[in-house]
């Protein structure tokens, strides 16, 4: 009863934050694994799941040693810290309590987004979530870490439609994400990194009565170094961000104070996992959706800055991983590439969202999703102004028929090549490069794919 | 070359040889959620055995490459609903060898929806007598599909690492890419074998991505092998192309493009 009771004063806290402070908030908070939840305000959450052994229930449920049991705790603070630009985040740390079951990944994300979500756990639709968790294996004086991402926003599918007028009726042309779940390549942290990283962590994570660093210390973050204490329950609203410090107000009635916020290039634990990287863009990516389609939340960063926000990352995940996992960087550069396309219909912003899009095809070209991205921006480029290029067409028309290649049974790119058709149809010019009875054949087809063209 | 250690991916045919040996008659060790859902298609990973070996150092590769197993059943299994493939964890089932794979064992696994099996060892590796011993820890890959449908490719493949004691970076941090190959390989031929044209097509596609990237990965002496595969991958894309279109009961996708296109980039 006290548990709930302290959870719906910090849920007030934060709502009152959310709704009567003139800066966008931002929070993060530990909970415990078997009662997930996030910020209903927040646009984005970005849920941390606690990184386990790997094997059996039981395996899994072995205590963490020290190093590997601070990890959750410091990627939490250093994705708040980070993500404080997009004013308005939340950010839940799981963590497993004693005697419970290991926290499984598959059982969180039922519970928040899956289609049967609990509406307790405070996903609103059109919020989004990311959920980062990962594995852990320890030898000598060094831990290894994997680590899976995935994103979703509630109810609500990563399609980016573009739409022509025809003489035939609308041609739309449609594409998705090429995944919305990564493996992340393998990494290596060695204790001594650890050390340093706490050091580091000690030194910063600390409340001041004033934004700089001389000022009287009024409260510290949890101390990660402390075994037990990443258990005791606590969260934070940002309400304020003043250069390179946040003003926190405490959901669990500490006293409000200022914290350092370190740029991405001097956290360390960033030069170590690089996939915190990769999880700022997807943060940025999301934010920019929820913002253009979703009413309810805070308006928060300009397209612009998102986009920015989001190239910064992958560059710097890209860096640290080299060619690591294409799947990931193809997603990097999908992501990307729809975000451009998002913030502008300019000519330029389709080239360069097809540039991205290229790399995502040429990076997993077995990907239907990713062909149909670059197809989207393929058929605006060489079809939506004056004048028309034949051959643009025509190598569209090759790319849509290999998207179809690649997945026969793809709806997106069954139907982007029917639409293909009606644009072409409604051209006042005849076009050379493909017969009409070669159109004929190809609508024929289609139409006994689906039955309904 | 990959780091400091030596790195190669072995190949190794299944010899008649071999399928005649008294081995054969060794047994699997049952694991039950291989029989659940047998119409899932599934690669099993089994477990990790360091055989006549019992120090602390195999035991810490040991555990590198069980870890490393449990990694890549996860991610398999991240990916199961975009390519309908199931990852199914065995603990402590471990093939005593390849001859296992043979006669009813073969049967009764693609009967049950198995396409791959993949289990580890660690060894000492030859010649690491010394001050430092070499540990060989190899996974060891039975591509079900291949074995059971087409056995002339040969269905055995292995990746093996050879790693001074107490060391197992190279283990732990080597990438996926040839159990993605080779699964996305094994699932295609089952896609075709059971005519799942649609599937099929958008499987032998990624496991020709994947085969190529291990091609550039490996070592010169196995990249011939993989180019070898590659080649089998596309030629059976097209081939399942064909039998779709000549099929009068499809009427999919590859009927709209005619022929089988779209997989290079």
């Amino acid at each position: 009863m006290t548990r709930y009771l302290r959870y719906w004063r910090a849920r007030a806290a934060y709502v009152f934050l959310a709704c009567c402070v003139a800066f966008p908030t931002s929070a993060m908070e530990s909970r415990p694994c078997n009662d997930p939840r996030v910020f209903s305000r927040s646009p984005v959450n970005v849920l941390l799941l606690p990184y386990t052994y790997t094997g059996t229930r039981a395996q899994m449920a072995r205590p963490l040693s020290q190093a590997a049991g601070r990890l959750g705790l410091l990627m939490e603070h250093d994705s708040l810290i980070e993500m404080t630009k997009y004013q308005a985040i939340g950010v839940v740390n799981l963590v497993r309590t004693p005697g419970s079951e290991p926290c499984e990944a598959d059982d969180v994300w039922e519970q928040l987004v899956g289609p049967r979500r609990d509406p307790q756990a405070g996903l609103r639709p059109g919020g989004a979530v990311v959920m980062m968790w990962g594995r852990i294996y320890e030898e000598g004086a060094a831990l290894y870490v994997q680590s899976y991402l995935r994103f979703a926003r509630a109810d609500t599918s990563e399609q980016i439609e573009r739409t022509l007028p025809s003489a035939y009726g609308r041609a739309t042309f449609a594409a998705k994400l090429p995944t919305q779940v990564v493996t992340l390549p393998p990494r290596r942290i060695t204790l001594d990194d650890i050390a340093s990283i706490n050091s580091e962590f000690s030194r910063l994570a600390v409340v001041r009565e004033a934004p700089n660093e001389t000022a009287k210390v009024v409260d510290r973050l949890p101390d990660v170094g402390t075994p037990g204490q990443s258990l005791r329950p606590f969260g934070y609203a940002v309400v304020d961000v003043q250069g390179d410090w946040v003003r926190v107000v405490s959901l669990y009635g500490g006293p409000p104070g200022w914290i350092a916020r370190v740029g991405s290039r001097t956290w360390p634990l960033r030069d170590r996992l690089p996939e915190l990287h990769f999880l700022d863009a997807v943060v940025g990516y999301l934010q920019l959706r929820v913002a253009q389609e979703a009413r309810d939340f805070p308006r928060t960063v300009a397209a612009p800055r998102l986009i920015e926000y989001s190239r910064q990352s992958l560059a710097r995940y890209r860096e640290a991983t080299g060619n690591a996992s294409p799947a990931a960087e193809a997603l990097g550069h999908a992501l990307l590439g729809t975000m451009i396309l998002l913030g502008s219909d300019e000519a330029s912003a389709v080239g360069n969202a097809q540039a991205e899009f290229g790399q995502s095809v040429r990076l997993v070209p077995y990907n239907v999703e990713a062909r149909n991205l670059a197809n989207v921006t393929g058929v605006l480029r060489c079809c939506a102004g004056q004048p028309r290029s034949e051959a643009g067409a025509q190598a569209t028309m090759n790319s849509l028929l290999d998207a179809i290649g690649v997945d026969p049974e793809n709806r997106n790119a069954l139907d982007n090549l029917a639409a293909f058709h009606r644009l072409l149809e409604s051209w006042p010019e005849a076009v050379t490069f493909i017969g009409a009875a070669e159109i004929e054949r190809q609508r024929l087809a289609l139409k006994q794919v689906t039955g309904t063209r | 070359m990959r780091g400091r250690h030596h790195l190669s991916v072995l190949f190794v045919a299944a010899g008649t040889a071999a399928l005649a040996s008294g081995a054969a008659t060794a047994q699997l060790r049952d694991c039950a959620s291989i029989g659940r859902d047998p119409t899932a298609y599934k690669v099993v990973l089994d477990e990790v055995s360091a055989p006549g070996n019992a120090s602390g150092d195999s035991n810490a590769i040991r555990e590198s490459l069980r870890f490393k197993l449990r990694t890549q059943a996860e991610s398999l299994q991240l990916a199961a609903e975009r390519r309908q493939l199931r990852a199914t964890v065995c603990d402590g089932r471990v093939p005593p060898d390849e001859s296992v794979f043979t006669g009813d064992t073969l049967d009764d696994l693609s009967r049950l929806g198995v396409v791959m099996e993949v289990w580890g060892t660690v060894r000492p590796a030859s010649g690491g007598a010394g001050a430092t011993p070499a540990r060989e820890a190899r996974l060891n890959f039975a591509v079900i599909s291949l074995l059971r449908f087409e056995p002339g490719l040969g269905g055995f493949f292995d990746l093996s690492f050879v790693t001074p004691a107490g060391t197992s970076a190279d283990v732990v941090l080597k990438d996926n890419v040839e159990l993605e190959a080779l699964a996305t390989l094994a699932l295609a031929v089952r896609y075709r074998r059971d005519k799942r044209y649609d599937a099929g097509a958008r499987t032998f596609c990624e496991a020709e991505s994947h085969i190529a990237r291990s091609a550039q990965e490996a070592r010169a002496g196995d990249a011939a092998r993989w180019t070898a595969l590659r080649d089998y991958a596309v030629t059976s894309r097209s081939a399942l192309v064909a039998e779709a279109i000549a099929d009068p009961s499809y009427n999919g996708g590859l009927k709209v493009t005619g022929t089988a296109r779209g997989c290079s980039q």
